[in-house]
């Protein structure tokens, strides 16, 4: 469902005990292959409670951390990309076509620049 | 008896009609791992009738309860004491295994056993399963999680949604 949670204890192999009390994340026990790792490390002893997760949560503030890291801004913007209508998607192309006009015409600009300055400096040579 | 998805404990207490000549009979408790009620009845008069002498028949149910673990939330290791039919005989067995509840670790023992000696569930009896610290582990499987500062590397994951999309062209992702 793309919540963080943090580990709290390993079961086995294969499952860990996860607990998300500040990201809407229910104690449970989930399979490895349904996380991914992230970087950020919370110092707990083993099989801690939630109300021990809450606190270290919110005193390492890892909601806002995560909110500005670019794994999140990427799931985000993935999630409105899935959530685009057809009258959006046009919104998209014309929002492109005005991009790329100023850039191309900045970058054609300068390489025109460039052109001359390089003829004059080989007419001189 | 078919061991489908997660099994739960049952508390069934179950006696002899009372007749003219047994006004009180005696109630006999059993804690029975089943997937639901009806099976678990069931496992109850099959044992009951090896150890006493009542049949279901003339006997009727007193309680049958679903016993809810006190803390499904907290890691535990568990031992469990069974006896098996295998194709030539029949064995008791110790084993060991780390869940959160009794019953889940029930559930990890009749597929282990179904996987590693083929034995069905109607052959499998449970005797006894009991929670252990961590010192009165004995199976390896189960004491190398017991270090606070465990890690391990999560190598490769294969993809789960093998099929989704099918065909494409750029690769999955097998990093965690």
């Amino acid at each position: 469902t793309g919540k963080l949670c943090c580990i709290t204890n390993i079961i086995d192999q294969t499952r860990v005990l996860v607990d998300g009390p500040s990201s809407h994340v229910s104690r449970q026990a989930l399979n490895i292959k349904s996380l991914h790792l992230t970087k950020y490390v919370l110092k707990l002893l083993p099989g801690a409670r939630s109300k021990t997760v809450k606190k270290l949560w919110d005193s390492h503030d890892i909601n806002k951390k995560w909110q500005e890291s670019r794994w999140c801004k990427k799931i985000q913007a993935k999630h409105l990309r899935s959530k685009m209508t057809d009258f959006d998607r046009y919104k998209l192309v014309n929002a492109k076509q005005a991009f790329n006009r100023i850039v191309n015409h900045e970058y054609n600009r300068l390489k025109k620049k460039n052109k001359v300055q390089l003829a004059k400096k080989t007419k001189k040579v | 008896m078919k061991a489908k998805g997660n099994l739960r404990e049952y508390r069934i207490i179950g006696r002899k009609l009372p007749s003219p000549t047994l006004k009180t009979p005696p109630l006999y408790e059993m804690h029975i791992y089943a997937p639901d009620e009806v099976q678990a009845k069931s496992r109850f008069w099959f044992f009951l009738r090896q150890l006493k002498r009542v049949k279901k028949s003339a006997g009727e149910i007193v309680e049958c309860k679903v016993v809810n673990e006190r803390k499904p939330l907290t890691v535990k290791n568990f031992g469990i004491w069974l006896r098996y039919d295998s194709r030539s005989g029949t064995h008791n067995m110790y084993r060991e295994y780390r869940d959160l509840t009794r019953a889940l670790a029930v559930t990890q023992c009749y597929r282990d056993m179904g996987a590693k000696h083929r034995a069905r569930p109607s052959t499998i009896q449970i005797m006894k399963i009991k929670r252990l610290p961590a010192k009165e582990c004995r199976r390896p499987h189960v004491t190398q999680f017991h270090d606070s500062k465990i890690k391990f590397p999560m190598v490769n994951k294969a993809t789960k949604r093998l099929h989704h999309p099918r065909f494409t062209t750029s690769r999955p992702h097998t990093y965690f």
